[in-house]
């Protein structure tokens, strides 16, 4: 085949294409893609909202149907759940009630932890579908790069890492380029709790002198003062060494599926401190 | 005209579909690829892999900025699959019927877990040794099986959406 030929032929093309594209992928210019996502999610936003609620429906009616047959076991095993909250709530309303005089005699109000901003996923992606989520609310409202997402009583989800007009990219913890400080409740091992590919999470840089064991709850540091301390990450599922044998690193299971999640709340303000 | 805005419109619809309907009502991480590969592999044996090439690039393209993917990825990836299925369908697949809708299946099957196996490790140092080592067998019949299935849908829409097409592009005979 003559130079010219090959220049013409569909493999050359090919590989061309192949290598640009690659490339483009491995360069990862964060300013332009930035542009492109906040263009591409500002413009789609309507259409976006619809198509995710109308999957949320569908997901919900789904887990509806399949959950009836465990529902009779679920039941029996809620009832004798509930005969043991009895208990403990009994004495926990004691404590209450103790707590709100002490409260009550020293001045002290019971105030909420954060000022939040309810938001809506409505699309997901990156790291096989599961390391990032677009949500409803931007700029507009209020939202800035850095904000700390968490569900239910405070559970972290993850960091808002891009802000656009009327939504914004929340990287979830489970995202390889997500890292945070850490420590155990109770033993006090502090680490880094790090995403790992969106699967897992991570918890790694424990000091081989400090206690880690399976069971132990992992929380927040608030060491950076990016994210607020005492947020929930997960249990230690398993621990191990690392690599180079310096540290030891746990996997994490965390409370929450983070292929279902739908609504978060941003943390706009710690009013506790 | 028509037909241009019509494209573009598919183009998109595709892509927020992958993003706000699969990545969100479905925890597996094969849906999507699976479909945008299927309409690669559809348009590549169509149109043939020089023509559909244009088109292959854009909805890659698109396909990453929506689904939040590295830019370049989905559409390095559709555009390998794309000259994979005009090179192999040269060489093995004779006419058209069940083996063409097998052949694609399978092609689309193995490019589907190739990028998932990718996906999660592309850009991070040491993770795809990580990644190789947990992969779950499991995802591979449910991958091949996935991609016949959606080869047959797309093949089908999008014939149908060509002739529309042309339908939209004729000249007016009034």
């Amino acid at each position: 085949m003559n130079p010219k030929g090959l220049s013409h032929s569909k493999f050359f093309r090919a590989v061309i294409v192949l290598a640009v594209l690659f490339g483009l992928a491995a360069w990862a210019p964060s300013p332009l893609g930035s542009l492109l996502r906040g263009t591409f999610h500002t413009i789609f936003l309507p259409v976006e909202r619809l198509f995710s609620s109308v999957s949320f429906g569908f997901r919900d009616t789904q887990e509806f149907l399949s959950s009836i047959g465990d529902l009779k076991r679920e039941n029996e095993r809620l009832a004798e759940e509930n005969v043991r909250l009895e208990a403990e709530n009994a004495g926990l309303a004691f404590l209450r009630d103790e707590n709100a005089s002490l409260r009550k005699s020293t001045g002290l109000e019971i105030r909420k932890r954060f000022d939040l901003l309810a938001t809506e996923v409505i699309a997901a992606g990156g790291e096989g579908g599961h390391g990032s989520v677009i949500i409803d609310r931007g700029s507009m409202q209020g939202v800035s790069v850095g904000m700390t997402a968490i569900v239910g009583e405070g559970i972290l989800v993850g960091i808002v890492d891009e802000v656009y007009p009327a939504s914004a990219q929340v990287a979830l913890i489970t995202n390889s380029d997500s890292a945070l400080g850490g420590i155990t409740i109770g033993n006090g091992s502090q680490g880094i709790v790090q995403g790992d590919r969106g699967l897992g999470i991570l918890y790694g840089k424990v000091l081989q002198s400090d206690p880690l064991s399976q069971g132990d709850q992992v929380v927040t540091s608030g060491v950076g003062g990016t994210v607020p301390s005492g947020l929930l990450v997960g249990k230690v599922s398993s621990v191990r060494d690392s690599g180079d044998r310096l540290f030891r690193e746990a996997s994490i299971l965390p409370p929450v599926d983070f292929g279902k999640l739908r609504f978060l709340f941003l943390v706009r303000k710690d009013i506790s401190q | 005209m028509g037909s241009w805005f019509a494209r573009v419109s598919a183009i998109i619809l595709v892509s927020l579909i992958g993003a706000s309907v699969l990545n969100v009502a479905f925890t597996s991480d094969i849906l999507f690829p699976s479909l945008l590969f299927s309409i690669v592999v559809s348009l590549s044996l169509s149109k043939g892999f020089v023509k559909a090439m244009p088109a292959v690039i854009i909805i890659g393209l698109v396909a990453d900025i929506a689904t939040l993917d590295r830019i370049g990825l989905l559409a390095a990836f559709s555009v390998g699959l794309a000259y994979s299925a005009g090179f192999f369908s040269r060489r093995f697949v004779v006419g058209h019927g069940f083996m063409t809708h097998l052949f694609a299946g399978f092609l689309i099957g193995f490019g589907t877990i190739l990028f998932s196996i990718v996906a999660f490790s592309f850009g991070i140092p040491g993770a795809l040794s990580r990644t190789v080592a947990g992969f779950s067998f499991g995802i591979v019949p449910m991958a091949l099986i996935l991609g016949v299935v959606s080869f047959s849908i797309v093949e089908a829409v999008l014939r149908r959406f060509e002739n529309w097409l042309s339908y939209l592009d004729a000249p007016n005979v009034f």
